[in-house]
């Protein structure tokens, strides 16, 4: 058991500075990822995760992601915590975060290493990858059949806005515990990629003032956290999509930032940095009806309206919060559904008394 | 004679006419400027989806506000009335599961545009026509079908989809006149998957459509030497088009793409849309007179460089496919 090694890789890698570190995002934009993916490793979380038990598997991977560069984090946390040695697997061409999580780690012990070879990946007994279904299978194609694949497939996230009043919460960026400062939060961080980011949101406002709220609050984001690196095809993304949205809907946007107001038969849950879509429905069922189609790879919903719970569920959300946690999840959680703390060990069972 | 196109709209058709078959003899009757910009101004007034993408008055053709190909697959972009729709060609719509449109009230135009660049470009084409591609009555939303059909008398070797090796074989194995093989690449890789019949001698292999994805040059460079080495054609000719545009651009496999006349291009800042100058690389946008049914501009969401001769070198995909979740940056992680 590694416990105290990694809380000393956490304090480690709170003291580092990420800003130059090639993630894609601003300084202000990677430490701020980093900072929430290291408050997800509280020391009461921690160990609420250790007195779980479970063997460790001997040797695991965590195949890294690029766009949430923090995402091996509570990954490599748990697995090195309960005693596996971890391998990183990380692109040679995108090493995002990857030289500084294993250079913390050399410098408080814990047993993580860096690879960026495939076949380092093919000796481990456990491997958490993330990928859509074609990816998966290539590299359950890949692994031997001794090998254990957490696999992770594509999910969006959306939010559903009423404008309720929310209650305190610590981990909410300060400047950004209103509903709408929330959803400006959640889509600034990781630059608005990632399968937590809110990708569309829904309200019974009326679209122009939704969007104007939001636009105010994503103005504000983007003054503190300044965006990163957006590719050529992103770009292109949303200038089609800010073409949809003049002929159809409306536009706001600023310096790096955009909300496009349209209608709901325009959905489509593509995650494009700091660009939300906005979507006036008339309530909660109509919005679960649009999304209803994607609702296989539904994860997260972000509301302020505590009375719909029922609704998203129904739908097949895996995961509810209040805005501005939507990108900062808990350790303590299923993932996607699934409970990914006991998936991350071995358990026997012990009947000899 | 033109017969489907009235009042201001049939003098558009008279001047674009008369624009392709002068640009052709290296005396155009008048400038693409003021020609493009009056097309753009009738399709801004039949065409509500270009009216609301007009920010300010274009004063030159760069000016014409370019429709994004998605939008095609969303909203009737075009001057065609559905009633009024003679054929409508349609995307595959592999990307996103929706089809883009392009409706036309007549293919005169675009017959007229097609072949006469084709010929021009490929002046020795045979014309008999053995295509990789689904048989037009088929597939009559298929424009890459309708233009190959335009060329010669052809005969049709993909069914619903999958490439029919028997009749395509015994099409070869029993034609000693050289042929025009017309194929995208994709059906091109399909085919050299198996036994593939030597070519008659003087066949021209034309290869379309490309790889939807980045690296497109390298995969394409070793396709072309499978197909010499094992087709044998007198020389490979490569097509770009889309179902959005009604003109063709025709190049070499080691030769930028030559667009018509009538055809400009331009490259712009993915980022902010501005064009580029000359000799940089950039997101492709096309402005096309023989689009005068649909939109004068379309814009892609390929990645290309424009040199100084107005010839197009096609790089792929513009890099970074937005994220769907986390899944494509993990492929990337995995794959390299």
């Amino acid at each position: 058991m590694n416990w105290d090694l990694v809380r000393a890789w956490r304090d480690r890698l709170a003291e580092l500075d990420p800003s130059f570190q090639p993630t894609g995002l601003s300084p202000e934009g990677t430490r701020e990822a980093l900072d929430a993916a290291l408050a997800a490793l509280d020391d009461d979380s921690l160990e609420a995760v250790a007195r779980m038990g479970g063997r460790p598997f001997p040797t695991a991977a965590v195949v890294c992601a690029r766009t949430v560069t923090t995402a091996p984090i509570e990954w490599c946390a748990v697995l090195a915590g309960r005693g596996s040695a971890v391998l990183l697997k990380y692109s040679a061409r995108d090493p995002v975060l990857a030289s500084l999580l294993v250079g913390a780690a050399r410098d408080v012990g814990l047993p993580l290493v860096g690879v960026t070879e495939r076949s380092a990946v093919l000796q481990a007994d456990l491997v958490v990858a993330m990928g859509s279904d074609d990816t998966v299978q290539a590299i359950r194609g890949a692994l031997p059949a001794r090998v254990r694949l957490l696999p992770h497939g594509h999910r969006f996230s959306a939010a559903w806005i009423i404008e309720e009043p929310l209650p305190v919460d610590p981990r909410v960026p300060e400047g950004f515990e209103t509903p709408w400062g929330g959803i400006a939060a959640d889509a600034a961080l990781h630059d608005g990629r990632g399968c937590y980011s809110p990708v569309a949101v829904f309200t019974p406002l009326p679209l122009e003032e939704a969007a104007d709220r939001l636009a105010t609050a994503m103005e504000a984001a983007a003054a503190r956290w300044p965006v990163g690196t957006i590719s050529p095809a992103e770009h292109a993304a949303i200038r089609a999509r800010r073409a949809l949205a003049r002929v159809t809907g409306l536009v706001r946007e600023g310096d790096g930032w955009s909300v496009h107001g349209l209608p709901l038969v325009h959905l489509d849950p593509l995650a494009l940095p700091r660009s939300v879509a906005v979507y006036q429905v008339d309530d909660a069922t109509e919005a679960a009806r649009a999304l209803a189609p994607y609702a296989r790879w539904l994860s997260t919903i972000g509301t302020d309206d505590s009375d719909s719970l029922g609704t998203w569920v129904s739908l097949g959300a895996t995961r509810l919060c209040r805005p501005g946690r939507m990108q900062r999840p808990p350790l303590l959680r299923p993932h996607d559904g699934e409970d990914w703390l006991h998936d991350t060990a071995l358990w026997v069972s012990e009947e000899l008394i | 004679m033109t017969t489907t196109w009235t009042g201001a709209a049939k003098s558009l058709v008279d001047r674009i006419e008369a624009f392709v078959y002068s640009s052709l003899d290296g005396e155009p009757l008048e400038d693409f400027d003021a020609l493009a910009l009056d097309v753009h101004r009738w399709q801004r007034e039949h065409d509500e989806v270009l009216a609301a993408l007009e920010e300010a008055e274009p004063t030159c053709w760069q000016e014409i506000p370019a429709v994004p190909t998605a939008l095609f697959q969303r909203l009737d972009v075009g001057t065609v009335e559905p009633e009024e729709a003679a054929v409508v060609f349609r995307t595959s719509g592999t990307s996103t599961g929706l089809r883009g449109v392009h409706a036309l009230r007549s293919t005169e135009l675009y017959d007229r545009g097609a072949t006469a660049w084709f010929r021009t470009c490929v002046p020795d084409a045979p014309t008999e026509i053995v295509a990789l591609l689904e048989d037009p009555a088929q597939a009559p939303d298929s424009s890459l079908s309708h233009m190959v059909a335009l060329f010669g008398q052809a005969t049709w070797h993909v069914e619903s989809g999958v490439l029919a090796r028997g009749s395509l074989a015994s099409r070869v194995r029993n034609t000693a006149a050289p042929l025009f093989v017309a194929t995208t690449a994709f059906a091109l890789a399909d085919w050299l998957d198996g036994d593939v019949p030597v070519l008659p001698p003087d066949s021209i292999l034309m290869v379309t459509g490309g790889f939807k994805g980045r690296d497109v040059q390298v995969q394409e460079v070793d396709l072309y030497r499978q197909a010499r080495r094992r087709l044998r054609p007198d020389r490979i000719v490569t097509e770009y088009g889309m179902t959005e545009l009604s003109s063709q651009l025709w190049g070499l496999p080691d030769a930028p793409y030559r667009p018509p006349p009538w055809l400009e291009v331009l490259a712009v800042s993915p980022a902010t849309g501005e064009a580029l100058e000359p000799g940089r690389v950039g997101q492709l946008r096309f402005f096309d007179l023989c689009n005068l049914d649909s939109t004068l501009a379309v814009e892609t969401l390929d990645e290309g460089l424009v040199q100084s001769d107005g010839s197009v070198i096609l790089y792929g995909r513009l890099a970074g496919a937005p994220a769907r979740g986390c899944s494509l940056v993990v492929e990337e992680g995995w794959n390299r």
